[in-house]
């Protein structure tokens, strides 16, 4: 056998070695001591994959990793590390949902940032920790878009508008909004409004009209959340690992992070798949699209 | 017909050699570890005794898996792929190299700072590392 031979040989067979004793290890219960979880919620929540470059969180990972922590004996409890400016409805409720269905205590941490649909997540935890200065609240819903109608107007272009039912080419950018369509935005937007403030009555246990009040789309400051009664304490990490310790009824524990690593493979596809998009649908198409594509953003 | 003298590997040749071992270990062993480590908040953990445990058995069986592949490689073919690549053999003052003299010699090559030392010896010693007489081998030049 020739020397490559046996190194190739070699190199694959401890590969394979290191591999699965890795796992191995990583899946026992570590001597048996007592885990927190720790699960980080950044950039915006939405059902799309982020760029290569963006931070962002997707509900099906954290979903799956508030599983994983459930199902793991030796998790006693879980802090959503939340760092986001929230993101669209949909997606905040469907992790809010997962988190309310945790059996084990969850505690939110919010760091820098936890507004409108984090705040929503933060909400659907046992407790919300947040540091003074930290800004959250913003309990409100947007579907703000920009028009171009008039922009095109002055270069001579016109819009010709082909719908096969009256409301299909709503929210186009390349029209005017007319006072009907907009009140039946509007009043999408309330009802949606009217369920974020629900959710967050329920979840924080606060009168809904209570929640309405504070509801206008404001940001709060930590400190100014916790007299409000959207937040439970004010500190930090420290301070969260205590809280979930003291609700899991335990004395020491050991932090691990529960996160969906991407692997090589997710960010060649990621940006495979950015890429073919916006190289494939070229500007020009994608200015088009917008008909209809607009995000209800929370 | 003379005998070919041998000649013992330079500090800089093994040195050399130890590096892209180092490199190529850190991809097939260290590599598969990581996210065991990364995913351990150290600056919590390194609070608890279990935890600190934890993270010395992981270092142990990659120091342990590394060392096999130092052994291997020599029992087999005589050579790393760091010394393949610098013409370095390992010589056994025995008839045959055996495979506890290959394990021993590399004992100290996955701890950096006992591998320091080792070399440190080399210096003075100017033939063997420490662990190479302990195991009865030497690094010789092709």
């Amino acid at each position: 056998m020739s020397k490559l031979k046996t190194i190739l040989i070699l190199i694959i067979v401890l590969w394979i070695i290191s591999s699965i004793t890795s796992n191995f290890i990583g899946n026992v219960n570590q001597f048996g001591f007592n885990k927190i979880a720790v699960i980080p919620i950044n950039g915006i929540i939405s059902s799309t994959e982020s760029g290569f470059f963006e931070s962002g969180t997707i509900p099906n990972d954290i979903i799956e990793s508030l599983k994983k922590a459930d199902k793991d004996n030796s998790v006693k409890g879980i802090i959503l590390e939340i760092n986001s400016p929230g993101g669209t409805f949909v997606a905040s409720e469907q992790i809010a949902n997962a988190v309310k269905q945790t059996e084990k205590p969850v505690v939110a941490l919010i760091t820098e940032l936890g507004a409108s649909g984090a705040y929503l997540v933060a909400s659907s935890a046992d407790l919300i920790i947040a540091d003074r200065a930290s800004i959250t609240g913003s309990i409100g819903v947007t579907s703000s878009y920009l028009e171009f109608s008039g922009l095109l107007e002055k270069f001579g272009v016109d819009y010709e508008r082909l719908v096969a039912g009256k409301y299909k080419d709503i929210g186009s950018p390349l029209k005017d909004l007319n006072v009907e369509e907009r009140n039946l935005f509007e009043k999408k937007l309330n009802k949606l409004h009217g369920f974020f403030i629900e959710e967050i009555s329920i979840n924080r246990n606060l009168p809904e009209e209570k929640v309405r009040e504070l509801a206008t789309g404001i940001f709060y400051l930590g400190i100014e959340a916790k007299d409000l009664g959207l937040v439970d304490l004010l500190g930090d990490k420290e301070l969260a690992i205590n809280e979930v310790k003291k609700l899991a009824n335990i004395e020491e524990a050991t932090l691990i992070k529960f996160e969906k690593r991407k692997t090589f493979l997710d960010l060649l596809t990621g940006v495979s798949a950015h890429s073919s998009y916006y190289f494939g649908q070229g500007f020009g198409k994608s200015f088009l699209n917008f008909n209809n594509k607009f995000e209800i953003i929370a | 017909m003379g005998l070919k003298k041998k000649k013992i590997a330079s500090l800089w040749k093994r040195i050399l050699a130890y590096i892209i071992d180092i490199i190529i270990i850190n991809i097939i062993i260290v590599g598969p570890f990581l996210p065991i480590l990364n995913s351990l908040n150290i600056n919590f953990t390194l609070k608890h005794i279990n935890t600190i445990l934890f993270i010395f058995l992981v270092i142990f069986v990659i120091a342990l898996i590394s060392i096999f592949y130092w052994s291997i490689l020599e029992y087999k073919i005589k050579q790393s792929v760091g010394s393949l690549l610098f013409n370095l053999e390992v010589n056994s003052k025995f008839k045959k190299l055996k495979f506890w003299q290959c394990f021993v010699s590399n004992i100290s090559k996955p701890f950096s700072i006992i591998f320091i030392l080792d070399l440190i010896y080399f210096l003075f010693n100017k033939k063997q590392r420490y662990f190479e007489m302990l195991s009865k081998t030497e690094l010789i030049e092709k």
